[in-house]
């Protein structure tokens, strides 16, 4: 949340997701040093420097699946969330990985030249035209400056300053990156590598990757349309029943606009506030209250249920929604107030006739 | 002439590149509490950890800075309809093209 920004603010949480990371990615290098080393040798032996550029390139790809699968994992199953909390952290080390990867190709099949190793990257290859000699390098390249701009926008300093707006749909170039990245494999990597288990791995990422998303899409929309709930009044929409509501959880509804909001119980209190949190978007229906404030499930983001707004010394605001119980039902009023607005919340045993 | 373009292009962008490094400097060290006020009396690192995030974004952050907007934090990120539909939009377009590409790069090694 916002408030002066520091390097990384640690806790113990994302001190192990960091080190299972580095602990990974030092364990993929080396297993496939030593494999490598076994797999591609006699007539097919490869130089040191070549294994090295394989192991850090086939890690960067592993990465990448991996990040690009959270997202969706923790949609469908919400045991997965943790995995969500630092994802940004798995997302740079992705981007440095792929530097690795980059700079020992840059160096080894462009450094030893009279031009300079990226005028020679450039200009060594020109055939945009053909499928099997198409100069695959310029894929990664653009995927890999993709990635850069990714990882350093990634602190909470460029969601502020970029708008959240923006920020989303600057991260959600990764999706282009990954389209890049699977050509830069397909058209490089696999031309020259025969054996059926390459293409084989790769296909098996892209239908996991597009499945995941796939499916979490599906289920998010098919989840819309339950929660899609109607006017009763030219005011008021039905929302649910004031007993569905577990105490310290929400009941999330689509309004006809499509507007999601959460309706949150506090107690005897009822609250609806927008489902989306103001830090990246996470289903704040899916969260808690904790302390007396809306918990976002993602990152942890908190806002008051009653006016929607962090508690200070923090600044993020919501848009809330008026809220009314009659005859046991919970009624909306779909008109989203200004974030940050306070609203009475409504009570449980209240009953009104409006 | 591939060589020539080739030259042009890394001209171009390693110029973006030296005057996007030369403005970070400049911005973490005196601009980036008048963008942004949770700045003020923020670490080292993070003004480290901004710098290449400038020097690639110059541009928007110079416009920030002469816009000097104060007080400016993380406003509402909008409406909490599109972005899974947007999403799924998205991947159903992407997964035949990936699939497509997939193939037509197999049958052609």
């Amino acid at each position: 949340m916002s408030v002066a920004y520091r390097t990384v603010q640690w806790n113990a949480h994302k001190r192990v997701y960091d080190l299972v990371i580095i602990a990974g990615i030092g364990l993929y290098l080396a297993l496939f040093m030593v494999v490598g080393s076994l797999v591609w040798r006699g007539d097919h032996a490869i130089s040191l420097m070549i294994l090295l550029i394989r192991a850090f390139g086939t890690c960067s790809v592993v990465m990448l699946h991996l990040v690009l699968c959270i997202g969706p994992l923790a949609r469908l199953e919400p045991r997965m969330a943790p995995l969500l909390y630092n994802r940004r952290h798995f997302g740079v080390a992705t981007f440095l990985v792929g530097l690795g990867h980059a700079s020992l190709v840059l160096l080894w099949y462009h450094g030893f030249g009279v031009i300079s190793p990226p005028v020679s990257l450039l200009a060594s290859n020109v055939q945009y035209r053909s499928i099997s000699a198409f100069p695959f390098e310029m894929l990664g390249a653009i995927a890999l400056l993709i990635l850069f701009l990714m990882a350093a926008t990634s602190h909470d300093f460029w969601l502020a300053n970029l708008s959240p707006r923006v920020w989303k749909r600057l991260h959600r170039c990764v999706y282009l990156a990954y389209a890049l990245l699977v050509a830069h494999v397909a058209l490089g990597a696999l031309q020259s590598e025969r054996a059926l288990i390459y293409p084989t791995i790769l296909g098996a990422g892209v239908v996991l990757v597009s499945g995941l998303h796939l499916a979490a899409g599906l289920r998010e929309n098919r989840r819309n349309r339950q929660r899609r709930v109607e006017a009763v009044s030219e005011r008021w929409i039905n929302a649910c029943n004031a007993t569905d509501i577990e105490d310290g959880a929400a009941v999330t509804v689509t309004l006809p606009t499509g507007e999601r909001v959460a309706v949150y119980r506090n107690g005897t209190n009822l609250s609806a506030i927008s489902d989306r949190c103001a830090h990246q978007g996470g289903p704040l229906g899916e969260g808690r209250i904790v302390g007396g404030c809306v918990t976002c499930p993602w990152h942890g983001y908190q806002y008051r249920p009653e006016d929607g707004q962090s508690p200070p010394p923090y600044t993020e605001k919501l848009p809330t929604y008026r809220a009314t119980v009659n005859a046991g039902r919970v009624m909306i009023d779909p008109l989203a107030l200004p974030p940050g607005t306070r609203v009475e919340p409504a009570r449980i045993d209240e009953v009104n006739d409006e | 002439m591939a060589l020539l373009i080739a030259r042009l292009i890394v001209i171009v962008l390693g110029g973006y590149a030296l005057i996007g490094f030369i403005f970070a400097i400049a911005f973490v060290i005196s601009g980036v509490e008048r963008v942004d006020q949770n700045a003020t009396g923020s670490t080292r690192g993070f003004r480290l950890i901004i710098i290449p995030g400038v020097a690639g974004l110059w541009p928007v952050v110079l416009a920030k800075w002469l816009a000097a907007r104060r007080g400016r934090h993380a406003g509402y990120i909008g409406s909490a309809t599109s972005d899974m539909s947007l999403h799924l939009r998205w991947w159903l377009v992407m997964t035949p093209l990936l699939i497509l590409a997939f193939i037509v790069a197999l049958i052609n090694r």
